[in-house]
């Protein structure tokens, strides 16, 4: 007769290999697990904290200009380079990965004035101010001819330059935006509009016909390439100096201004900016969007970096040494991992575009744990201790004060402006929403 | 074409240089007259398209490769025989086009009329060209003059930007869609992984491996590998060729017959397969069975041997069913089953047949064969001995074992004599139950009333304590009292000596129990019992069940403990908070009269002597209320209005109107709580770490309260709506290049078309060149500078 035992599968409890975790049988009575809320709470309050002892984003500078860098560009294709030209003519092609500079050479006389990558990452067009537009050809290694390929002599003096996204075209700006076949020696198509300079020129990654600049008469210009007239102008109270487009919106700009904040855009509703992005104290040189088109990166002449949300006022985070000067330029790496910064002590930076994320490959037990951490931190995001810590931040002394002074600024021109309304007859002090005072006028 | 106007400035200019004129491109019509040739050279000369050159006198200067073969080139020139040169700006203007087709200055226009006056007149059809231009030139009306340039230009913008605008539109439903996206995935543009069919993959196919070549040779090669469009193969074909005719057509329609025959049986397989319908399977089931048995007693009749094999199986079956109880909650099914049987009465009969078919599998088959039928008598005794011992509830020699270890825990002082006689007591007190009992019930359910029987053991131990001996008498005289079973009510009353009682009750309930016939089929409930009281009910709700006559003690005694249940549950600290109730309140279940147990009252009592734990929880509840009413405030001055100074009082008329009443309280929560006291002071601590106002996407309190209040760790939800949970709004994958959003794609998306399975992976995929650019650069048009 067959004897009976009773047994269980050891599939159910043996582990495969030492590495394996043990199966732990749960049971999910809420009876047995009681104070859901509170845990949790202790958990996300943890969780910030740990997040503020991990904030490390400095991971390093890449030196060796000898002037200031007026210029930088992502390799389109490849991660690891990055191109860089200085006030000196001078351009240095740098390994992200290694932190080392690959080439350096002379570029131009002068000013090396912009740069732009050629869609397929197999060569570089810089402008000058020696006003020649430059072709040069590049390895994936990063290794490029001490000549360029070709080279084109401007009828003005070019400022910026930028590629079309997918087709054998670029621009330049300057007295007059032009628009260059990569195969001519004249622009194929010029835009005028007034007499001032375009100090900016940006192509639209997403609907790539279209063009923004900025123009030191403090306007934003809008282009289509298609077109010979020019499409709109808008003029803010201060100058614009650098202009970024939403990579996933194709309607969307952002733009870099005088006035300590950067301005939001619908290119279809001028008339008042989206949303006015503040916490700079001082004029924003660069902006640049995150591949994500969730955040933005921005540098100023407060000597820090600013991380802001699309859809926030304020930013989500700080970055600042003690070493580093005005920041001129920025860029958001092409992984959403990182951020580039170059500052006027001809420095570039890099820095991780998450201050307290980790780097490498992760496990998938840590990377759900990373996700529920974050999870927690956003489900008790507005409880006043994780608050506190997770807007903490050490922040120059410099910054600190003119932030508080700001403050007491926008704070007595409301109070001025509540007054004179007070004490005038009622509707002759219309309420106007801060958005549409910023923007001087839209022209047509 | 010699051009003498070279040398001419040359003459002109005679100052050591050498003006070159860069010449036209050879596309541009050639001019034969002088005069454009004159217009052109006057025009050459005031653009800046004249390129000066020095000869000599600065000869210091350094060697400029560049104006070396500028020099050459303009010696080459000068001789006219490389007149095919672009023009090529050197210094920044706007002024020279990369064609020199004319001038973008617009200085000096060409006219009509000298355009035409080069044109020889002999000519008929420019003849005809003149004509036409004369009736062009008498008309000569007048048109409207055209915008002023800043409006026209203003109109041209508006335009522009109001087409550019709406072509934007489109966009706007993607990007809401992005925005609004609990998660994104980056890159967007991933590539298009499917799979393709085995037929496509078929026809993809060619052999590469040895073994594939192998294969694939050997199923070329092979005659009798059977073509889809062919009716028979080629083996078969030569075999039919081989044979004469009619038999071949014999064998050919037979082997049509086959394939057919297959073809359809294979389709009513799958036919079959589809019916959904439980009915008909269950027929199909039943016709089955029954063929089954039919075929059984042929068997037995015909192949012994065969039929012995056929019954063992069901021997195996048995044991399955044993093994698995799969009819009796061992299957998902029928554990389902047995839930819904509450409820549907068709549920409720699956259930019944589940059962019966168990009973029926479990049935013990007794085989008449001569040569096993010792074996398996001997074999079912010990079954049944060890099936005893298994279920063991009810079986006296089990029970006595427990009863002896339970005695060990419970009394210390108790020697192991006395236990052991005790034990010999109770085994002849089972002893006469079964002997009571023994009239046909030979089976012992296995649901034991371990509470009464501990019960029991506690009041026995009592009376050992008293007088072992006396008790076993008594116990002699009870067994022979119990032989008569009219009696065992009459005994039952005696209520002198608390053991026999007890033992005389046991036996009772027993006996009971033994009269048990139905045994109900799911005795289990579906209410889940939370607390040990449920159960306790529950187990009390069975006995009643089962007891069909409950005996008036039994009764009485089940009216005291619940009598007891309900006194344990409210108690009245102010009637019975005191050491004495308490501990009278332990003594009523059993009568505590040994001098252990007294003792260890006295040390209990002695250990808590001066600890008035109830008096002093009433005057700290006493404390609290006092402490939380709302005082009335005095601000009476003395002296203020009065005389002051010691020995003088404030007048009523003055306090009366400077004391502040404080409202009347709200009833304190705890008012009809003796034993508890809440605190109605507001809890600050708690405070600090609450949101003070509702958070932005939330409505209300209690929505965010809700969103607070859903866990999201993997201690509260299973593992795989954790991770749905957590997942992060933002997914990029570690060393890919994010390219901006695809227009070609998102509308080609959502258009629907479908496009190409392709299975290769594009490495550049996030490259922002996606779109392949082809570069060509004309070096003979642009050269190096």
């Amino acid at each position: 007769m067959k004897v009976k035992v009773l047994c269980r599968n050891p599939d159910d409890y043996v582990r495969e290999t030492k590495r394996d975790i043990h199966k732990v049988p749960r049971n999910y009575d809420p009876g047995l697990h009681p104070f859901e809320a509170p845990r949790e709470y202790v958990r996300a309050l943890n969780a910030t904290k740990l997040e503020r002892v991990f904030a490390k984003p400095f991971l390093g500078a890449l030196d060796g200009h000898r002037d200031v860098i007026h210029c930088m560009s992502k390799h389109p294709t490849s991660l690891s380079l990055l191109l860089s030209g200085a006030c000196d003519g001078e351009i240095r092609i740098w390994n992200l990965a290694q932190r080392s500079c690959v080439k350096t050479f002379q570029a131009h006389e002068g000013f090396v004035r912009g740069m732009c990558f050629h869609p397929d990452g197999n060569n570089f067009l810089t402008c000058g101010g020696d006003s020649t537009i430059k072709q040069w050809r590049i390895t994936p290694e990063g290794d490029t001819e001490n000549e360029p390929i070709n080279t084109i002599l401007s009828q003005t003096l070019p400022l910026s330059i930028d590629h079309h996204w997918s087709e054998n075209v670029f621009s330049t700006c300057g007295e007059q935006v032009n628009i260059w076949d990569e195969e001519r020696t004249e622009p194929i198509r010029s835009f005028t509009w007034g007499v001032d300079s375009v100090h900016t020129v940006k192509f639209n990654p997403v609907e790539h016909h279209l063009l923004a600049g900025c123009a030191s008469d403090r306007s934003i210009l809008l282009y289509d390439m298609r077109g010979s007239a020019p499409l709109r102008k808008v003029i803010l109270k201060l100058k614009s100096n650098s202009i970024a487009w939403n990579p996933l919106e194709a309607f969307v700009f952002t733009v870099a201004n005088e006035d300590y904040n950067l301005y939001s855009f619908d290119m279809r509703k001028l008339s008042m900016p989206i949303n006015i992005h503040m916490d700079h104290v001082s004029a924003v040189m660069d902006v640049d969007y995150s591949p994500t088109g969730k955040e933005f990166v921005s540098g100023g002449y407060d000597k820090c970096l600013r991380i802001f949300p699309v859809d926030k006022g304020h930013s989500r985070e700080v970055y600042h040494t003690k070493r580093m000067q005005r920041v001129v330029l920025v860029k958001w790496s092409l992984d959403n991992k990182y951020i580039l910064s170059a500052s006027d002590e001809m420095n570039i930076r890099v820095w991780k575009a998450r201050a307290s994320e980790k780097m490498g490959v992760l496990r998938p037990r840590e990377k759900t744990a990373f996700n529920y951490n974050e999870k927690l931190k956003d489900k008790f995001a507005h409880h006043p201790q994780v608050k506190r810590i997770s807007r903490h931040r050490h922040i120059p002394k410099a910054i600190y004060h003119a932030a508080k002074e700001h403050g007491i600024i926008k704070e007595s021109k409301k109070r001025k402006e509540s007054n004179v309304r007070a004490h005038s007859k009622e509707g002759t002090v219309p309420h106007i929403p801060d958005r549409k005072k910023r923007v001087v006028a839209e022209m047509e | 074409m010699p051009h003498p106007k070279v040398p001419r400035h040359q003459t002109e200019k005679p100052n050591k240089r050498v003006t070159v004129v860069i010449a036209m491109d050879k596309h541009a019509p050639a001019p034969d007259s002088l005069d454009v040739r004159n217009v052109w050279s006057r025009e050459i000369m005031e653009s800046g398209e004249i390129e000066d050159v020095e000869l000599s006198g600065d000869e210091e200067e350094c060697f400029d490769e560049r104006k070396h073969s500028k020099l050459l080139d303009a010696i080459s020139s000068l001789d006219g025989k490389k007149s095919s040169k672009h023009s090529q700006r050197t210094v920044v203007s706007r002024e020279v086009s990369e064609f020199s087709f004319s001038q973008r200055g617009g200085k000096s226009k060409v006219h009509l009329h000298e355009l035409i006056g080069t044109l020889s007149k002999d000519s008929v059809s420019h003849g005809g060209l003149q004509k036409q231009l004369k009736t062009v030139q008498k008309r000569n009306k007048i048109i409207s003059a055209p915008l002023p340039k800043h409006q026209k230009e203003k109109i041209d913008r508006t335009v522009a930007y109001q087409k550019t605008s709406d072509q934007l539109k489109k966009w706007d439903s993607v990007v809401e869609k992005n925005r609004q996206a609990e998660q994104m995935i980056f890159p967007l543009q991933r590539p298009n992984l499917k799979l393709s069919t085995t037929d496509r993959f078929g026809k993809k196919f060619k052999p590469q491996t040895p073994l594939e070549l192998e294969v694939a040779v050997l199923l070329q090669g092979s005659q009798s590998v059977h073509h889809q469009k062919a009716e028979l193969t080629r083996a078969e074909e030569k075999a039919l060729q081989a044979m004469s005719l009619e038999e071949a057509q014999e064998r050919r329609a037979e082997l049509q017959k086959y394939r057919a025959l297959m073809s359809y049986k294979e389709a009513r397989a799958r036919w079959q397969k589809r019916i959904k319908s439980k009915r008909y399977h269950r027929v199909l089931r039943k016709e089955k069975m029954k063929n089954e048995k039919k075929s059984l007693e042929d068997l037995k009749n015909s192949d012994p041997e065969g039929y012995l094999e056929k019954v063992n199986r069901v021997e195996d079956d048995r044991i399955q069913e044993r093994m698995s109880l799969k009819h009796r909650g061992g299957s998902k099914y029928s554990r389902k089953q047995m839930i819904y049987a509450k409820f549907d009465s068709r549920s409720r009969q699956a259930v019944q047949d589940m059962i019966e078919k168990s009973r029926e599998l479990r049935q013990k088959r007794v085989v008449d064969s001569d040569s096993d039928s010792e074996d398996f008598l001997e074999e079912d005794e010990n079954e049944s001995t060890v099936n005893e011992v298994q279920e063991g509830g009810d079986n006296p020699w089990m029970s006595n074992t427990k009863v002896l270890r339970t005695k060990k825990g419970h009394s210390e002082g108790a020697s192991e004599k006395v236990a052991g006689e005790y034990s010999r007591a109770e085994i002849i007190a089972d002893r006469t139950a079964q002997t009571i009992t023994d009239s046909g019930i030979d089976s012992i359910t296995k649901n034991i009333d371990e509470e009464s029987k501990t019960d029991v053991i506690k009041k026995h131990i009592s009376g050992v304590g008293k007088n072992i001996e006396e008790m076993f008498i008594e116990l002699e005289q009870n067994e022979g009292k119990v032989n008569k079973t009219k009696k065992v009510e009459t005994i039952e009353r005696r209520t002198d000596l608390k053991s026999e009682s007890s033992l005389t009750e046991n036996s009772a309930r027993k006996t009971n129990k033994y009269k048990r016939k139905k045994v109900p089929l799911i005795d289990e409930k579906l209410d889940r019992k939370s607390t040990l009281a449920e159960i306790e009910a529950d187990s009390s709700d069975d006995e009643v069940l089962e007891d069909t006559e409950p005996s008036q003690q039994v009764d009485r005694e089940k009216d005291s403990s619940e009598r007891q249940k309900e006194e344990e549950v409210y108690v009245d600290p102010r009637k019975l908070f005191t050491k004495q109730s308490v501990l009278n309140k332990t003594e009523v279940p059993e009568v505590v009269d040994t001098a252990d147990d007294r003792d260890q009252m006295m040390t209990i009592a002695e250990a808590f002597a001066g600890d008035d734990v109830v008096v002093d929880f009433m005057r700290e509840k006493k404390e609290a209320v006092e402490r939380d009413r709302p005082k009335a405030i005095d601000l009476t001055l003395p002296g203020w209005g009065n005389w002051g100074g010691q020995g003088l009082s404030i007048s009523k008329k003055k306090r009366k109107r400077f004391l502040i009443r404080a409202p009347p309280s709200q009833p304190r929560k705890d008012r009809n709580l003796g034993n508890v006291i809440i605190s109605e002071e507001k809890d600050v601590s708690i405070s600090k770490i609450q949101v003070n106002d509702l958070p932005f996407p939330y409505t209300s309190v209690k929505q965010f309260e809700q969103s607070i209040r859903t866990p999201v760790g993997k201690t509260w939800v299973p593992e795989t709506a954790h991770k749905q949970l957590v997942k992060p709004k933002v997914v990029t994958k570690l060393g890919q290049i994010i390219a901006p959003i695809d227009k070609s794609e998102v509308f080609s998306k959502q258009k629907g078309r479908k496009r190409k399975a392709d299975m290769n992976f594009d490495g550049s995929a996030g490259g922002r060149g996606k779109k392949s650019v082809h570069k060509k650069f004309n070096k003979s048009k642009m050269r190096k500078s």
